[in-house]
């Protein structure tokens, strides 16, 4: 990351979770997560929900927006102790939850090993907290 | 039988090299009888005669064996035969029910991930809704490629424990593969390269194996999971 930019410019709290949608590609026979659901590959960018920004009454509701995925939770503690950034981007597409939109970055100049190291312990972590299996 | 090949010459690496035959022909059902006496697949002496029967016969039948390597015999069809064998010293039938298939112990999920690598040809850009690129052919083809090798070495290794397969959204399509405390990724990101990672114990937080090689050196890049 250049000087000056912070990891963590939406002030998000180490406890605080993420949350990752899981398309049918990402999720096994047994409902388990596969390496795909945080693959780093993605350019330039991995899409997430703040978990502050969405009420846990409307967690059902913000699944709706993906009917056809599961979700997944990541705590930000351990998305920073990986070095990643946690980014709030705005999407519209979200309709009511726009806001809860962010990016996780921080990757696109790490080698290929590091980006695979580090897809392979979010998918062991989300997969601790599989908050909606893939229907 | 259209062959100048001793079934009893042929070696293990010769056999793996006949792979996939699949079409109505007098080689095919060489191959397929090839397979059957490979030493290290354990059949029961009913089953050679049975196969005998069945050169003579058509329509086309493909047989998903032990090694889950399709390969074609050919039957009658409408006479409900069937045999009882040993594959790989476990029970095993084959039917001669058109379309049927076998699969046997460890290795039920060779034809099921098969299809699975195949149907990721139908995946188009956009595929997950936030970007993804769709495999390329070629990278398909060697997708493919590299799975038979894993099926052989599955086999070579005693390795009943199923891969998964993974398209990934730069387009490159995954194996995740898990035995003992090892964790292989074998990723192939094109028609000619492979990226091999590998982490032991399994929730190791930095592999401690990484490789990126052609194509053509898979075949000991799948190694890593017994070395």
């Amino acid at each position: 990351m250049a000087a000056g930019v912070s990891a963590n410019p939406g002030g998000l709290l180490r406890d605080e979770g993420l949350y990752r949608f899981v398309h049918p590609n990402n999720a096994k026979a047994d409902g388990t997560l596969n390496s795909g659901v945080f693959s780093l590959r993605r350019d330039p960018a991995v899409s997430v929900g703040m978990e502050r920004e969405i009420p846990p009454d409307r967690l059902a509701e913000f699944c709706g927006l993906k009917p056809e995925q599961g979700l997944a939770r990541v705590a930000v503690g351990d998305v920073f102790d990986l070095e990643l950034s946690v980014i709030p981007d705005r999407e519209p597409a979200w309709t009511e939850f726009a806001n809860a939109h962010a990016e996780l970055t921080g990757y696109s100049l790490w080698p290929n090993k590091r980006k695979e190291d580090v897809a392979k312990r979010l998918r062991d972590l989300a997969n601790k907290q599989i908050i909606k299996p893939v229907p | 039988m259209n062959s100048g090949i001793r079934m009893s010459e042929l070696t293990r690496d010769e056999l793996l090299s006949h792979e996939l035959v699949s079409d109505p022909t007098a080689s095919t059902v060489l191959t397929y009888e090839a397979r059957i006496t490979n030493p290290e697949m354990e059949t029961s002496g009913s089953f050679i005669p049975a196969v005998s029967e069945l050169a003579i016969a058509r329509p086309l039948l493909s047989i998903v064996l032990a090694s889950g390597l399709t390969m074609g015999a050919s039957m009658t069809p409408g006479v409900s035969t069937s045999y009882n064998t040993l594959v790989r010293g476990r029970p095993a039938r084959v039917s001669n029910e058109i379309g049927d298939s076998l699969q046997v112990g460890p290795f039920h999920w060779v034809s099921a991930l098969r299809q699975k690598v195949s149907d990721f040809g139908s995946l188009t850009n956009d595929w997950d809704g936030e970007g993804a690129r769709a495999p390329s052919e070629g990278t398909l083809q060697a997708a493919r490629h590299v799975f038979e090798i894993m099926v052989g070495y599955a086999i070579r290794a005693d390795i009943g424990a199923a891969p998964i397969a993974v398209p990934l959204p730069d387009g490159a399509i995954r194996f995740e593969w898990v035995t003992g405390d090892r964790e292989l990724f074998l990723t192939i990101v094109s028609a000619e390269r492979v990226e091999a990672q590998g982490w032991t114990p399994r929730d190791a937080a930095e592999s401690v194996y990484y490789a990126e090689v052609p194509l053509s050196d898979v075949n000991a890049e799948v190694g890593w999971l017994r070395a």
